[in-house]
């Protein structure tokens, strides 16, 4: 028998040996035995997965913007916090919608970046601010004095910068899998765990994934209020501004395009791991994610960003200027908290009392 | 002649003192080829067992030996029971402890009535009773207490409830005490956790699966390479309590261990 050299058994790592008369792979030290074009396909497969992922993107030109004269604009900046925002001239004094604390300085429209699309905003005022009170039904520990006692510092609808990433994904993910089975006769329980090695390749198109480009807007709350319909996406007219604030990007398509990649190849392999689910364990074992047309768009996407104050302190939602969907940070009542505590802990406790009592009787 | 007379008749009436004593058993209560007791001990403890014997009209024996010739002590007390007349009344009702020096292990088995009196739960009781004087070598106090605790079950079962409560290791009771008393403030809390996430929406999300182009995903490649299985075998947890068919083919009772 020859030694093989280039195969290592899966089991136990001893180097495989070739046994002429069965044409399998053998382990001299674990006794297992492997068909050689297993071993040639896992040999393939490893190295279809394996290597750098690579994204390629195309790099996004700057459009400017032009004065169609549909509506005056005026720059405003916060003194506080830097937020740089276009409005129409008609907004007036008002406070910064990101920080919150101090009002935002009016100043000579300079233009800014032409966007691709908007999605304009179809929630007005009055009907965010329904929709935001209808969200304390699913806070459960919200102070029941917070609906009187809080008070808006601001409420502004404001189009929030995004850069939007469309690609269609290559993938190749290896993983190692196992499944076990379990029986028994009258004297011992079996069980068997077959190990396996699954290998899936193939391609996944995504469109439209938002990335916040504006540094002054948490990107938890803008990753959190997603998604939009982009069936509601327009062309971009400066008329969509007319009472509401637009932020202009100050993180580059360039320092976005990390974070695209990160939920693209994370969300490719949750897609790829749906594929296992007849696997009682599987467990990644590498995994090489590459993009062909790569395309960068530059959008604004409706968000009304809320600043409350209760008890002292500031806390900001933002609901999704499209679909109402809520999104922050409530107070919490600590005495609802531990009272609902107590009462789970009260159920729990019988629960285990009768669970006990028929444990030992 | 009328000493010879004299003779035979107080040789009657002592006979008829003692024929009640073993009247209705065959063997001696206490048989000891091990030698772990003295001929006092054994005399006080027949005694002992004599008059729980008579009194329940039920066996109750002990046997030692040093050697042992079955495979497996239930087996060696069983066959001890069957083929040599232990047990009393018609069903051979009866309880015999049996003990091997060399191997350091200790069988109860019934049969008859002894099965019903001597359940599985009275049976670990009665075990947990007379082991540890056996891991203690204190063989007299065993055997004192085994007689002790046969009476009790026997007085309960003449009372028409035999002894039938489950018995448990302290490991088994401070486990369950203590899932008990941890598991609720474990799930109340998990449970306080999940609402207090809601308290939260503002998360990020580290997928894209809402931006996936409808009827995209195309997975071309789909290869499950099998390589190789591990069998695991392990034995059964076997309970010694219950009941077995002996090499007679009589039904026993039993429970044993290793001291």
């Amino acid at each position: 028998m020859d030694v093989v050299q280039n195969y290592k058994c899966p089991c136990c790592t001893a180097p495989l040996v070739f046994d002429a008369e069965t044409q399998n792979l053998i382990c001299e030290s674990c006794d297992n035995t492997f068909p050689l074009e297993t071993m040639q396909q896992m040999t393939k497969g490893s190295a279809d997965s394996g290597g750098t992922s690579k994204y390629d993107w195309e790099s996004y030109t700057p459009r400017n913007y032009e004065d169609t004269n549909e509506v005056t604009l005026a720059n405003y900046s916060c003194p506080s916090c830097g937020a740089e925002i276009s409005g129409d001239d008609t907004l007036g004094s008002t406070v910064c919608p990101y920080c919150g604390n101090s009002t935002i300085v009016k100043g000579q429209f300079e233009g800014t970046l032409k966007p691709d699309y908007i999605i304009p905003f179809k929630l007005n005022k009055k009907a965010a601010m329904e929709t935001f009170e209808g969200d304390f039904k699913n806070a459960p520990f919200l102070p029941d004095s917070f609906k009187n006692k809080k008070k808006i510092e601001e409420m502004a609808g404001v189009y929030v910068p995004f850069w939007m990433f469309d690609c269609d994904c290559e993938a190749a993910v290896s993983y190692n899998a196992e499944r076990a089975t379990a029986w028994s006769d009258a004297n011992y329980n079996y069980t068997k765990t077959d190990y396996f090695k699954l290998f899936r390749r193939g391609r996944i198109g995504f469109a439209n994934i938002p990335v916040d480009a504006s540094k002054k807007a948490e990107d938890s709350y803008m990753e959190a209020v997603e998604p939009y319909n982009y069936q509601d996406a327009v062309e971009f007219s400066g008329a969509y501004l007319s009472g509401y604030m637009a932020d202009k990007y100050d993180v580059s398509a360039e320092e976005s395009i990390e974070r695209a990649n990160e939920r693209v190849k994370n969300s490719t392999i949750e897609a790829f791991n749906d594929t296992t689910n007849r696997y009682t364990v599987v467990i990644p074992e590498s995994s090489r994610v590459g993009f062909s047309n790569g395309k960068i768009r530059y959008s604004l996407l409706p968000v009304w960003m809320l600043n409350i104050k209760y008890m002292d302190k500031m806390y900001k939602f933002a609901i999704n200027g499209q679909t109402g969907k809520v999104v922050g940070e409530y107070p919490v009542d600590n005495s609802k908290k531990w009272k609902y505590f107590v009462k789970v802990a009260g159920i729990a406790y019988v629960a285990a009392a009768a669970i006990g009592w028929m444990l030992l009787h | 002649m009328k000493k010879i007379f004299s003779c035979m008749l107080l040789l009657f009436i002592s006979m008829t003192l003692l024929l009640p004593t073993y009247a209705a058993f065959d063997n001696p209560p206490i048989i000891d080829d091990a030698g772990y007791l003295m001929q006092s001990e054994i005399d006080e403890l027949s005694m002992e067992l004599d008059n729980v014997r008579e009194k329940y009209n039920f066996e109750v024996a002990i046997y030692t030996e040093s050697d042992m010739t079955s495979d497996t002590a239930e087996a060696r007390a069983d066959d001890i029971y069957d083929y040599n007349g232990y047990g009393a009344g018609e069903n051979d009702n009866g309880i015999l402890l049996y003990i091997c020096s060399d191997t350091r292990e200790y069988h109860f088995t019934t049969h008859g009535k002894g099965l019903e009196y001597f359940n599985s739960n009275g049976l670990k009781y009665l075990e947990s009773k007379v082991a540890p004087y056996l891991s203690e070598n204190d063989y007299y106090e065993a055997f004192d207490i085994y007689i002790e605790t046969s009476e009790e079950l026997l007085e309960m079962a003449k009372s028409g409830k035999p002894y039938n409560e489950k018995q448990y290791s302290t490991k088994y009771l401070m486990g369950v005490i203590i899932v008990c008393l941890i598991a609720p403030l474990l799930i109340a809390f998990w449970m306080m956790k999940r609402k207090l996430k809601k308290m939260k929406t503002a998360v990020s999300n580290d997928y894209a699966a809402n931006y996936i182009k409808p009827g995209s995903t195309n997975i071309a490649v789909s290869r499950d390479l099998f390589l190789y299985s591990i069998i695991t075998k392990t034995e059964k947890a076997k309970s010694s309590s219950g009941t077995h068919t002996s090499s007679s083919g009589r039904t026993h009772g039993g429970q044993g261990g290793s001291f």
